[in-house]
């Protein structure tokens, strides 16, 4: 299985990720964080930085751990809903969507979207992205899990543009999606990329579904960076827990 | 937030639980003239449909309005949407404005109602129209002015408490306010010191939400409220709003998980 996920992913590095033509910003820079960062709960420290990171508009990051080690910590803590434990992350103009947050169930993802974009500047965006996901409109309380996965990007797609939200972080978002919604996503996320933002990604390893401009590995307490054209077979033993390597 | 509100107004409609505070309210305005002994008396059976039709709207107001209140509050806690609206930066004094505007509303339509079918079925022949409107309507703004607070605590108690606990804590206070504090005022002048004076403190604490009930001026033909304590008591009912609402912004910060 690992070195299917190795293969597509392999097969899919494109060097035009990591740089967008035509996009001129003054300031390309999201949001800056100096290496020393410590994430955690009530000043209990979980995971430290050991490199800086830099968060780009235009790009996408991919946060890679396994279960527990603090990848919804660390967007928590970018998404400024948690305190660093030491260290400092500036506030931006962020959305953080955990892949556990529910919508009424009586209303349609339509109309939820209606009431995040009253205006209805980006209704055209919700119907396309329903469309291409293959979402029901139905009663979000009907939906399936993974439909209410896809709801819920549809969200957070909608209310990043309504709010002008410059780092947008999206908590497992793979976890239910059928492949042609991940692949539907991935493609969408990399060729309509939105200019404006920087868009986080936590995953678990084995979804990665193509490549980032950057990726972000969590696991036995550190945060470390590496290449996007990193190989899988690289990045496992990093990601590995202690005891298991031991093992 | 716009948003927040649209949001739960429209999960609010469409779960169709109002249809039940209109249903009791209509129900009353039909059959409250039937309680009175109008054979007796004709003009009776107007006082009794009144007093039929603000009893439904207050009992509406504190079940399901503060029903509605915890569900709205613990629906946030429980369902994430706290962290999802505090990660777009929505304060937490806007995010439990928008949230309280959705059972103030459903005050303004219960009492709103409730003073508009008294205005039209309720009326003895021989009180003039206009003094009739303007009882109603001041009837409808103390009863909502009253009720803000209540709400606005039940509504920042889910922030810490279930649905049932928060709702209980709003209930007894409104039991306290309309009818308990009336029992302390019985006790404040009794012969026991300790008592008197306990209950001399409990009084001037209050909350004298009776104030905002304006059913034995509507049942008895009492008129309308004169200019001076009205303005009196909207003061005294806007104060105890304000400090609820205090309380309640308080109560309702975000609490990391």
């Amino acid at each position: 299985m690992n070195s299917q996920v190795t293969g597509s992913w392999k097969d899919e590095r494109q060097t035009e990720f990591l740089q967008y033509p035509g996009l001129i910003m003054e300031n390309p820079i999201v949001l800056q964080i100096n290496k020393g960062l410590e994430i955690g709960y009530k000043r209990r420290c979980i995971a430290k930085l050991n490199d800086d990171l830099r968060f780009r508009r235009g790009e996408i990051s991919l946060l890679l751990g396994s279960n527990g080690q603090g990848k919804t910590t660390l967007m928590k803590t970018l998404s400024g809903l948690l305190p660093a434990v030491a260290g400092h992350v500036k506030k931006v103009r962020t959305m953080f969507v955990s892949d556990e947050v529910e919508f009424p169930a009586c209303l349609t993802p339509l109309e939820i979207v209606s009431c995040f974009d009253p205006a209805g500047d980006y209704c055209d965006l919700a119907r396309e992205l329903i469309d291409s996901l293959e979402l029901q409109n139905k009663c979000y309380g009907v939906l399936s899990k993974g439909n209410r996965q896809k709801a819920r990007i549809v969200f957070a797609e909608v209310l990043a543009r309504v709010r002008e939200v410059e780092l947008l972080a999206l908590d497992e978002p793979f976890a239910g999606l059928d492949f042609q919604a991940r692949d539907c996503l991935v493609k969408r996320w990399i060729d309509a990329k939105n200019p404006k933002l920087h868009l986080v990604v936590s995953m678990h390893p084995s979804e990665i579904a193509s490549l980032p401009s950057q990726i972000i590995l969590v696991g036995q307490g550190q945060i470390d960076t590496a290449a996007p054209e990193t190989p899988w077979r690289e990045l496992r033993p990093r990601l590995q827990k202690t005891e298991l390597c031991a093992a | 937030m716009k948003s927040i509100f649209l949001l739960h107004f429209r999960q609010l409609f469409r779960e169709n639980d109002w249809i039940l505070p209109l249903l009791l309210l209509l129900v009353a305005s039909i059959t409250g003239s039937l309680l009175a002994p109008s054979n007796e008396d004709p003009t009776l059976q107007f006082s009794a449909r009144t007093q039929t039709i603000w009893m439904t709207a207050w009992l509406c107001s504190i079940f399901w309005v503060g029903f509605v209140s915890a569900k709205l509050g613990a629906f946030q806690r429980t369902k994430g949407l706290r962290e999802f609206w505090k990660s777009v930066d929505v304060s937490d004094l806007h995010y439990f404005l928008s949230l309280l505007a959705i059972p103030l509303l459903c005050n303004v339509l219960v009492f709103g109602a409730s003073g508009a079918l008294t205005f039209l079925f309720g009326r003895t022949p021989e009180v003039p129209w206009q003094e009739w409107a303007l009882v109603n309507a001041q009837a409808v703004f103390f009863a909502v002015l009253g009720q803000t607070g209540v709400t606005a605590i039940i509504l920042a108690l889910t922030n810490w408490l279930d649905v049932a606990p928060a709702f209980t804590c709003g209930l007894l206070i409104d039991l306290y306010g309309l009818y308990g504090i009336i029992a302390v005022d019985q006790v404040r002048s009794g012969k026991d010191p300790f008592l008197s004076n306990g209950a001399e403190i409990l009084w001037t604490i209050g909350p004298h939400l009776h104030f905002a009930d304006f059913l034995p001026r509507l049942t008895f033909g009492w008129g309308a409220l004169p200019m001076k304590p009205f303005l009196f008591a909207a003061l005294y009912l806007a104060a105890i709003a304000l400090v609820s609402l205090g309380v309640g912004s308080r109560l309702w910060r975000f609490r990391r998980s």
